[in-house]
């Protein structure tokens, strides 16, 4: 099971954004993760929404740099991926809880099956898009906390 | 304040349109199909239909506003419920209650979608506005992937095995051996499963569900109306719907049944012992394990076990799926919502497309529908019985 991944990065991705979640992409063109938070609870929230999921209220977020890093909760291997990802399997799909707490979906690079574990501790990888902004994925972190 | 029984109100007539895997016919004319057939074995006239709830993912842009005039209705009762797994049983509720308020007599509920070489693909990808921005960009945005996630989390969490899993589908292949329609009907043996190829790790072929066209619909009405037209019955002993249940889990490990389970069994007045077969949404086999939990049969967690000592089988100790459910029929869109509850209906009133379930007078259906990300959002049961 020490099989290669694919990357995934030569993928053509035309991602639409919304108005809600503009804020999120900004962040990523200069490699910053930023989320929403609701400032009435205290809590993180992932992906973007319109609203506090916790108050209801638009008003009660706002969004926060974070580090990004976090550790493997669950994950896939995709041997037969969505159309535009036809031909690059076997890639990997991980969730990942970040240390604010709140689970992200992405892919992971520099990784190999065998290393894959529920727990593995990861961080960023930012990929460029065509349009400016990048989009987050994983990898392995190996270094000092 | 107690909620109001569903006495008085029925349903009735179960009609499929035996499923195709591809079709290049719309699902207008699937869904026009099942009213028709509706209409032609209850003896009615078109007019009779006042009241009319549809459920499709391949019908846009029409609605069912649009759809009354394809169809020549003129119903003074229309709802449109686009929930996937979880329409059949919305609808039936719905319907039930608007029968009792009399603000229709006579509802055909209809559920169908056509499957073109590429209309699976539009469907995941129109499903959530979030899913294009959070998950399509990871080569995620079907539900394979995100099923995958939840069952490998389940499976840490509890020890499931892929033995436990096959076990639901080889019983659920073996009753849909007799059902004309069903896409896969050759049995499945354990080492087939096993070495089914992956599709998204630990998913693999068997676990997923057949993409078809296909439609499945059935009248509500009062039951001296149903008597009248000669149509066999059943009776509706409760209901529950949630949407959106446990938004702080981490990922689904349970679905929003555990939120409503004590109201489902307390209105029917039954246990989960008194009934005699259970109809789960199987789009995947890790979901009716959680619903043999979160619906009562056994303790959170114990879904391994349960499957372990029983026999899922039509003569088995817990028949389940009776019909093969959608990993053995196939799922026709919306029209998987309705499967189960059509299939119950058959059986409660002894008139099974294949086997028979012995001294089937009571039973579960429930619906889960809508993944996203990485939960399904919509959850909902009935509790049926058999006419008096």
């Amino acid at each position: 099971m020490s099989k290669a991944l694919n990357d995934t990065l030569g993928v053509k991705r035309a991602i639409k954004h919304f108005d809600f979640s503009e804020p999120y992409w900004e962040g990523t063109k200069q490699k910053k993760l930023v989320i929403q938070y609701c400032k009435a609870t205290g809590k993180y929230q992932h992906f973007p929404r319109p609203v506090s999921i916790f108050t209801g209220r638009r008003r009660d977020i706002e969004w926060r740099e974070v580090s990004g890093k976090g550790v493997v909760f669950s994950y896939t291997v995709a041997q037969r991926g969505t159309p535009a990802f036809r031909g690059l399997e076997p890639y990997a799909v991980v969730s990942v809880t970040l240390d604010v707490g709140v689970n992200f979906i992405a892919n992971i690079v520099n990784c190999t099956a065998a290393e894959l574990k529920v727990g593995m501790k990861v961080k960023p990888y930012w990929h460029p898009l065509d349009d400016g902004t990048h989009l987050l994925m994983f990898q392995p972190d190996n270094g000092p906390a | 304040m107690q909620r109001k029984s569903y006495e008085g109100a029925v349903a009735c007539l179960p009609v499929t349109i035996p499923y195709r895997r591809y079709s290049t016919n719309s699902a207008q004319w699937w869904l026009g199909r099942a009213l028709h057939e509706l209409i032609k074995r209850a003896g009615l006239r078109l007019k009779d239909i006042d009241g009319f709830a549809v459920s499709s993912f391949t019908v846009g842009p029409d609605t069912a506003v649009g759809l009354t005039q394809h169809f020549g209705l003129s119903p003074r009762w229309l709802d449109h419920i686009p929930f996937g797994g979880a329409s059949g049983i919305v609808a039936l509720r719905r319907a039930a209650r608007a029968v009792q308020a009399g603000d229709a007599d006579i509802v055909a509920c209809v559920a169908g979608d056509t499957n073109h070489v590429d209309s699976f693909r539009k469907t995941l990808s129109t499903f959530s506005r979030f899913a294009q921005d959070a998950v399509y960009p990871y080569g995620s945005g079907g539900a394979n992937a995100s099923f995958a996630l939840i069952t490998k989390h389940y499976m840490n969490s509890y020890g499931a095995k892929r033995e436990d899993f096959a076990k639901i589908c080889i019983a659920q292949r073996d009753n849909a051996m007799s059902i004309p329609h069903a896409m896969m009907k050759k049995k499945l043996t354990l080492d087939e499963y096993m070495s089914a190829r992956p599709i998204a790790d630990p998913i693999h072929l068997f676990d997923c569900v057949m993409p078809c066209a296909g439609a499945e619909a059935f009248l509500v009405c009062r039951e001296d109306v149903a008597k009248s037209l000669n149509l066999p019955s059943i009776r509706i002993l409760s209901t529950i719907e949630r949407h959106n249940a446990f938004p702080n889990d981490p990922m689904q490990i349970r679905g929003g049944w555990e939120l409503d389970i004590g109201e489902l069994w307390s209105m029917a007045a039954l246990t989960p012992k008194d009934v005699d077969f259970v109809q789960t949404y199987d789009d995947y086999p890790v979901i009716s394990m959680m619903q043999f939990e979160d619906l009562g049969f056994c303790a959170k967690g114990a879904g391994p076990d349960f499957v372990r000592s029983h026999t899922l089988t039509n003569d088995g100790t817990f028949p389940h799926n009776t019909s093969g459910g959608q990993l053995s029929v196939g799922q026709a869109g919306a029209a998987g919502g309705f499967l189960g509850l059509v299939e119950a209906m058959r059986q409660l009133t002894s008139q099974p497309l294949g086997s028979q379930v012995p001294n089937a007078n009571a039973c579960l259906v429930s619906g889960f529908g809508m993944i996203n990300y990485d939960r399904g959002l919509s959850s909902c049961a009935a509790v049926l019985a058999r006419a008096a």
